[in-house]
């Protein structure tokens, strides 16, 4: 055959080029961390933007209304030194958010008590949570005598998330950890056949009924423009963790996926674009309407129900079967129950520039309203991704990753002494990075309890520290857990 | 501060007439026409904002390649798929199976390959943007040749 492959290439990246037109220069505007369709909108022409530029600057000059030369959109990079008291601020910018009830509150006049100590342990062992390729732990479970997370004596602890192990930088595949005591782990050997394939697949959240496991996720059928895309996945185990396979679950309409399981009665609940029981994890029927949901994100069993938490806002259910929409509060990531009532953890977008760490409450699950609505304290705006609300001994622990720069984040703690009314900052850039390290981040958080009440709390997510010194590309993060031992 | 800002204004544009086109051909070869744009105007707005830490760097366009790679790896959670060219010419212009072929080659080849062969530049050219040795690249295009020349079945594979 007779081709001239330079040619070939030259005249298709010509086609390219139709395709692909140039990139303009940015608008005089601080750049922040947007969604990709959202970071083309606020592009212009370079000669657009030295006009607005100038125009910006001399406005800027008269008003100078930041009290400095640099708008203050971007923190300078620091190490949080003491726990910073978080009050609620008022907002610069209106929320978009419309339907959820705003209020503020005083500053605390009582200084707030220290919070317990802890100090944190960083497991990032590169032959285990590493590799070649990227990897990512999701979800962190706990498999106790007791089937529940936290009540008695842990047997085992059961991380699942995701390696790019494939034969190339996208094919992606499930993937298990297991620990005994969160110190040291061990990697599921990979089975292609089970966790892996010439597909896309991830493990996104894992639970117990202390008799079986199960994984819930994703899994790619086919790879090419008309292949039918994401399909929800669950994987069962039935020996702590070590071994695993794959259920069968098909719904009509097909669920791209599932992203929470719980313990439920004597099987499990799994949510997505709906929710579905199981007594054993064998075979799932779907609870509820299923096609009202929203995407569920989150189970949580509490004092006054099931909540289900979806882009759509708040579901209750008494019994885990019949529910009801309660709420239009879809910025909940995760509640708390505090006994006395309900504390949510979220994020309050302010317009399309970010969002700020928030609190809300309930009594009931069926209002809610906003406790605090800045937890970081400062008028800055990031994107944050909350992820998790967990009582620790008298206090709350709320964890979320802040995007720090265009496109890295590290983690940021709060707790709080009085069920989420005032919250300090844990400093903890020692073991989770400095602010503008790239890549950390927090997925799920599990608190142990041993028999003496002596808590510690496991958490599960990535870690980019190996791309701070160069080792391994930025794009190249590994599976990390952090151990907090709270101190006497 | 007025003509400070001017001036940062006016060597960016001059940094951005010879950068942009390279880091948006090498983001699109990487992720494709539609993820490569965004990833190129995320790398371009990011250089923007940094401009003063960026222009002082030794490779400029090399950190903001990084950048935009960064980037594009977290919004592709799918192969890369360069799109096929329109086939409604007799004979085609373009050889059908090339975008497959190309898909097919690792990121680093496609890139290395499209690149020197594709939009001519200079393989020296290349590695700074790639971050990588002038050797680096030679060999990332001759394997891709031969696995193309392979895959297409031209003569000399």
């Amino acid at each position: 055959m007779v081709l001239d492959l330079d040619r070939e290439l030259r005249r298709y990246t010509e086609y390219l080029d139709e395709l692909v037109e140039p990139v303009s220069l940015p608008v005089f505007e601080p750049h922040r961390a947007q969604g990709r369709r959202a970071r083309t909108g606020r592009l212009v022409p370079a000669f657009g933007a030295a006009l607005l530029l100038i125009l910006a600057i001399g406005l800027l000059v008269v008003l100078n209304p930041f009290g400095s030369d640099d708008p203050p959109f971007v923190e300078e990079p620091t190490t949080v030194s003491a726990p910073v008291p978080s009050v609620p601020t008022t907002l610069a910018t209106t929320p978009t958010i419309e339907a959820t009830p705003q209020t503020t509150q005083a500053a605390p006049v009582e200084p707030l008590p220290d919070p317990p100590s802890i100090s944190w342990t960083r497991i990032a062992d590169p032959s285990i949570f590493g590799g070649e390729r990227a990897q990512n732990i999701n979800a962190v479970t706990a498999v106790s005598d007791c089937g529940t997370e936290g009540c008695g004596p842990v047997d085992a602890l059961i991380a699942v998330g995701s390696d790019r192990s494939g034969a190339d930088d996208f094919t992606v595949d499930a993937a298990v950890w297991v620990s005994a005591d969160g110190l040291s782990w061990r990697r599921i050997p990979h089975d292609e056949f089970t966790l892996g394939g010439d597909r896309h697949e991830e493990m996104r959240d894992v639970a117990s009924n202390g008799d079986r496991v199960v994984a819930v996720g994703s899994v790619l059928l086919g790879r090419y423009v008309d292949s039918p895309g994401d399909r929800a996945a669950i994987w069962l185990s039935e020996d702590s963790g070590n071994s695993w396979r794959r259920v069968p679950f098909e719904t009509d309409p097909p669920v791209r996926a599932l992203s929470t399981v719980v313990p439920f009665e004597s099987g499990f609940l799994v949510g997505g674009n709906g929710l579905w029981m199981s007594e054993h994890g064998e075979t799932w029927t779907p609870v509820g309407l299923e096609t009202s949901f929203g995407y569920v994100h989150k189970i949580i069993p509490t004092e006054v129900g099931w909540l289900a938490l979806s882009d759509r806002g708040v579901w209750m259910s008494p019994n885990g079967y019949d529910w009801s929409w309660v709420a239009s509060v879809p910025e909940l990531a995760d509640v708390a129950d505090v006994g006395d009532g309900l504390v949510g953890f979220g994020e309050i977008f302010v317009g399309d520039m970010g969002s700020r760490p928030a609190v809300w409450q309930s009594a009931n699950g069926l209002e809610w309203t906003v406790l605090n609505d800045n937890l970081t304290g400062r008028n800055t705006i990031h994107f944050h991704e909350p992820r998790a609300i967990e009582p620790v001994g008298e206090w709350l622990l709320a964890v979320g990753n802040q995007q720090t720069r265009a496109f890295w984040s590290r983690p940021r703690l709060w707790m709080s002494p009085d069920d989420g009314r005032s919250w300090l900052e844990l400093d903890v850039s020692e073991s989770f990075g400095k602010l503008y390290d790239p890549g950390s981040g927090v997925s799920d958080v599990v608190i142990l309890t041993d028999g003496t009440g002596r808590q510690t709390i496991v958490m599960v997510g990535v870690w980019g520290g190996t791309a701070i010194d160069g080792t391994t590309p930025e794009d190249q993060y590994d599976g990390a857990v952090w151990i907090g031992t709270i101190e006497d | 501060m007025l003509e400070s800002s001017q001036a940062r204004l006016e060597s960016f544009t001059v940094f951005c007439r010879d950068a942009e086109p390279r880091l948006r051909h090498a983001l699109v070869a990487a992720y494709g026409p539609d993820v490569g744009k965004e990833a190129a105007a995320e790398a371009i707005a990011y250089g923007w904002e940094n401009w003063d830490r960026v222009r002082a760097m030794d490779n400029p366009i090399g950190y903001l390649y990084r950048v935009g790679r960064t980037t594009g790896t977290r919004w592709l959670r799918r192969p890369t798929r360069l799109p096929e060219p329109p086939r409604s010419s007799d004979p085609p212009w373009i050889e059908p199976a090339l975008p497959g072929a190309l898909n097919r080659l690792s990121r680093n080849q496609r890139i290395a390959v499209m690149l020197v062969k594709g939009y001519g530049l200079g393989y020296r050219e290349v590695a700074d943007l790639m971050g990588a040795g002038v050797s680096t690249v030679q060999k990332h295009v001759d394997r891709a040749l031969g696995k193309l020349r392979k895959e297409l079945e031209v003569d000399g594979a």
